[in-house]
């Protein structure tokens, strides 16, 4: 072993420890309301939106509530800064990033998935 | 039927080729036959392509794909474009790019006395591909693919083309990323040739130009796709890391790092192990590409929406990939015993020793999106938990891994292969970092505080002065000897391009009425009117909004478009934005949404709900039930009348009553029939039906009141939009568009310069002109690095 090798070695091993750590420490898992409540953590929650009373977008202050529902049904009121990402009364399944305060649930980011299958949508039509 | 069989008969022909390929180093004759079956394969391929578009331009709705992308409305060019608009297209465009690409990599190699060695790679390739093409067929017909409809079933129309994707960046952006991602294979194949053949040198003067080939359509791929992003779809931004973007962004950094050590083997004869490693990452990353977007595995972490494409196309995916990943270092362990040998280390103060430490952090940064990218398919393994980084993580990654390899570019830019003399260039060195210096300490006092944010201001100009100095005494040289000079000028400015761009950009909210003007981040908005555009098109309603943007001296108009369309049964909007573009900074609107309130009095009421009505105090408004008893009855061409029963309540006494209004099938319009409200001198209209599709019993009704007689007035829109300022981004378009072109001149250049080494010549020719250096000092190219 050259020593040249040892101190190569030795500074990919820190750049792999510190980009680990880095990674831990900057992702932001997927979990359920429940956890992020618990936790108080930044999380990302993949769920699905409700048009109830909470669906309410005001104008003025550019803020965006509604009730968000997740993989284990656990309710929330969402919070987002800004207006409705597009498609989001069409969107299958929503995903926020955010965290709880109190018991609002702060949205920094809302992803719409756009429906993607319409297969059903087809059998619908030609089964009437 | 035919073009299904036609792709199995593909798949066959390709394996059958591979194995002829390969036997025919020991058969007489083989080789001919081999290349006169490639010759099939790559007509098969354009026949099958055909027959695809063929069936797109007919509108054979019978086939699923045709009827998933197309539809009667589309442009010729949409329609065109819409051959790759699903994953089935695309791979299929992928395959005839690879068979084209074949075609000239076949009589390149067969010059080089590579062929069979090189071409029965190429083959399996395209057998892959056919295999993915048999799990994502275009040509499965609807019956197949539904099981419950009828066989023979052609549909009238098709479902279209997602409106976001309907414009002519379509038809540019995807067919350039296939071809970077076709034109990768050939490297590949020369490496995995090149083990084969037991030829460790001179293959990488033959993959070289390749790979710069690749580098320049992939670069500008990418580069079109930051554009379209920015331009259309209202992304704010040229780059969001997302997952898709950095999938296409992998083999690129790959085939750039590629490049720089295929570079130093050609110059010093090292890096012998190190050229078939990343030439084989170059590709894995390809497949790798292919396989994150897909798969559907990152299908909750993007923007982009995937469809889950089912268990057998995910077993292929990763099967494929799997083999191409491990194919390669296999080789190399088969073949170790050749490749001990070899050694040298590069001397400190040598120009190769810089570049391969630059390289170094190139394929860090390179590790850094590759993990970001895949930590979700990483974390899911092993916590259990999914998770996802940032676009925080990258910025924060690669922007120190950018200062350090500008600095060294910067550095190398002075260095000589073999030795430097430091001594002599030290001072012009110095005289760059002064000037930097200087122009770092300006930046400073404009605004730009942070540390790092400083460092690549310093770096980046450190680049930018040395090869602005170098173009202006060295005009007279051949543009093709320019290449990496050009490239690296290129990549300086768009770094600087970016940073100024992240920190200097202004941006606001702002609420548009009509004719109302806005005042946000130092500019009048004045929202003037909107225009409906495509008006022959009739599966969409498309406006364009008229914004008067008054920056002081002159008067510009900004177009944001927004449009709804039958693909999402016009259910809700989609926006593209408007650019005020200028040299120094573009002013840009995405609009976020768009409203309509009636201004005057009403009430939003679900049954069994009541409301107190406006302006009459002690009276209340409850709706019992809606009254659909006409529907039943409507013929289609006459108006629908749609009631409501309502309790009128004051002072605790109910009266019920019927409030009407006719709704218009054809144009969707409802008009109200207006009844007066007792002896107020007010009068309630039915204004609007909320449907709730799910349950038709939640749907609700908007009541308006209004004195008696009086006109009601019109509605008023509310355009809610983020602006912001864009300064220096056509310094990110600039530099991108010179990183790409110097690619092709430097491939150009290896091109012109590999001609003389002909198919004895193993090593580099003695009489080969050196690498283009600024120094004057006498270069060599013979090996006298020291040895280990």
């Amino acid at each position: 072993m050259k020593p040249r090798y040892i101190i190569g070695f030795a500074l990919a091993l820190v750049f792999i420890v510190i980009a680990i750590f880095s990674l831990s420490t900057d992702s932001v898992s997927y979990t359920g309301f429940a956890y992020a409540k618990n936790s108080g953590k930044v999380v990302q929650i993949i769920g699905s939106s409700a048009k109830d009373d909470a669906y309410k977008y005001m104008a003025a202050a550019n803020i965006f509530t509604f009730r968000m529902k997740d993989s284990t049904n656990t309710n929330a009121i969402v919070k987002y800064n800004g207006s409705v990402p597009n498609n989001f009364d069409i969107a299958p399944m929503i995903v926020v990033k955010g965290k709880f305060v109190r018991d609002t649930f702060m949205a920094s980011d809302i992803l719409t998935k756009c429906p993607s299958k319409y297969e059903s949508k087809f059998e619908q039509s030609k089964s009437n | 039927m035919l073009g299904t069989i036609l792709i199995f008969i593909l798949l066959g022909l390709s394996v059958y080729t591979a194995v002829a390929y390969f036997l025919s180093s020991k058969h007489e004759g083989m080789l001919k036959k081999s290349r006169g079956m490639y010759y099939a394969i790559a007509g098969l391929i354009f026949f099958i392509s055909a027959l695809h578009m063929g069936n797109i331009l007919s509108h054979s709705f019978e086939y699923h794909y045709v009827w998933s992308y197309s539809s009667r409305e589309l442009s010729p060019l949409m329609l065109m474009s819409s051959f790759y608009a699903g994953q089935e297209g695309s791979f299929l465009l992928w395959t005839f790019f690879t068979g084209l690409f074949g075609l000239f990599a076949l009589s390149y190699a067969k010059k080089r006395d590579y062929e069979w060695q090189l071409m029965g790679f190429y083959v399996i390739i395209i057998a892959f591909l056919a295999l993915m093409l048999i799990a994502k067929n275009p040509f499965q017909f609807i019956w197949e693919a539904f099981p419950n409809v009828k066989e023979g079933t052609i549909p009238p129309n098709g479902r279209g083309l997602n409106p976001v994707l309907e414009n002519y960046w379509m038809s540019i952006h995807p067919p350039i990323l296939f071809f970077g991602f076709a034109a990768m294979t050939v490297p590949f194949c020369f490496a995995l040739a090149a083990l084969l053949k037991r030829e460790y040198k001179n293959w990488i003067n033959i993959a070289l130009p390749w790979f710069n080939f690749a580098a320049t359509v992939l670069g500008f791929g990418i580069m079109l796709g930051g554009f379209w992003a920015y331009e259309t779809l209202g992304w704010g931004g040229f780059w969001g890391w997302d997952p898709v973007e950095n999938s296409s962004l992998l083999p690129w950094m790959a085939a750039v790092a590629a490049i720089h050590t295929l570079l130093v083997q050609k110059k010093t004869g090292g890096l012998i192990k190190t050229n078939f490693v990343i030439t084989f990452v170059s590709y894995i990353f390809v497949i790798y590409s292919t396989f994150l977007t897909r798969s559907g595995i990152l299908g909750d972490t993007s923007v982009h929406s995937f469809a889950e494409p089912g268990n057998f196309v995910y077993a292929i995916l990763l099967s494929v990939l799997i083999i191409v990943s491990i194919s390669g270092f296999v080789f190399m362990i088969i073949r170790r015993k050749d490749l001990i040998t070899d050694k040298m280390n590069f001397a400190i103060n040598s120009k190769e020793f810089i570049i391969t430490i630059g390289t170094i952090f190139l394929l860090a940064a390179t590790a850094v999106v590759f993990f970001g990218t895949s930590w979700p398919i990483i974390s899911g393994i092993f916590s259990g938990t999914k998770s996802s980084v940032d676009s925080a993580f990258y910025n924060k990654w690669t922007l120190p891994l950018a200062v350090v390899m500008l600095a060294l570019n910067s550095i190398s830019f002075y260095s000589i292969w073999n030795k430097t003399d430091w001594s002599q260039k030290s001072g012009k060195l110095l005289v760059i970092a002064i000037t930097a210096l200087i122009i770092s300490i300006i930046f400073f006092f404009l605004g730009i505080k942070d540390f790092f944010h400083l460092l690549l201001i310093f770096t980046t100009f450190a680049v930018i002065v040395q090869n602005i100095i170098f173009f202006i005494t060295n005009r007279t040289r051949s543009i093709t000897r320019m290449g990496h000079y050009i490239s690296h000028f290129g990549i300086s400015i768009f770094l600087l391009g970016a940073l100024l761009l992240a920190d200097f950009s202004e941006s606001s909210h702002a609420t548009f009425t009509k004719n109302s003007v806005q005042s946000v981040i130092g500019h009048n908005f004045k929202y003037v009117d909107k225009q409906q555009i495509e008006i022959e098109k009739k599966d969409r309603e498309k406006y364009k909004y008229i914004i008067k943007i008054d920056e002081g001296a002159k008067e510009s108009i900004v177009e944001p478009i927004i449009y709804w369309s039958m693909y999402n049964d016009m259910q809700s909007p989609f926006f593209e934005p408007g650019i005020s573009r200028g040299f120094f900074k573009d002013i840009y609107i995405s609009p976020k949404s768009v409203e309509y309130n009636d201004p005057s009095k009403s009430v939003t009421l679900g049954k069994g709900d009541s409301a107190a009505l406006p302006g009459l105090q002690n009276f209340k408004l409850q709706l019992i039930r809606f009254d659909m008893s006409h529907i039943m009855a409507a013929s289609d061409s006459a108006p629908i009348t749609l009631g409501t029963i309502v309790n009128f309540i004051r002072d605790s006494q109910l009266k019920e009553d019927t409030i009407t209004s006719q709704f218009d099938m054809s144009s969707g319009a409802i008009i109200p029939i207006w009844k007066p409200i007792d002896t107020t001198g007010y009068e309630i209209g039915f204004m609007k039906f909320v449907i709730d599709k799910e349950t038709i019993g939640n749907s609700k009704a908007i009541f308006s009141f209004r004195k008696i007689g009086e006109k009601a007035p019109e509605q008023v829109e509310t355009l809610y939009a983020d602006i912001s300022t864009k300064p220096m981004i056509n310094l990110v378009w600039f530099g991108v568009l010179a990183i790409v072109a110097g690619f092709f001149l430097a491939g150009l250049k290896h091109m012109i310069r590999q001609k003389p080494v002909t198919v004895q010549a193993h090593e580099v020719a003695p009489g080969t002109p050196a690498e283009p250096t600024v120094a004057t000092a006498k270069e060599s190219v013979s090996d006298s690095s020291e040895e280990e």
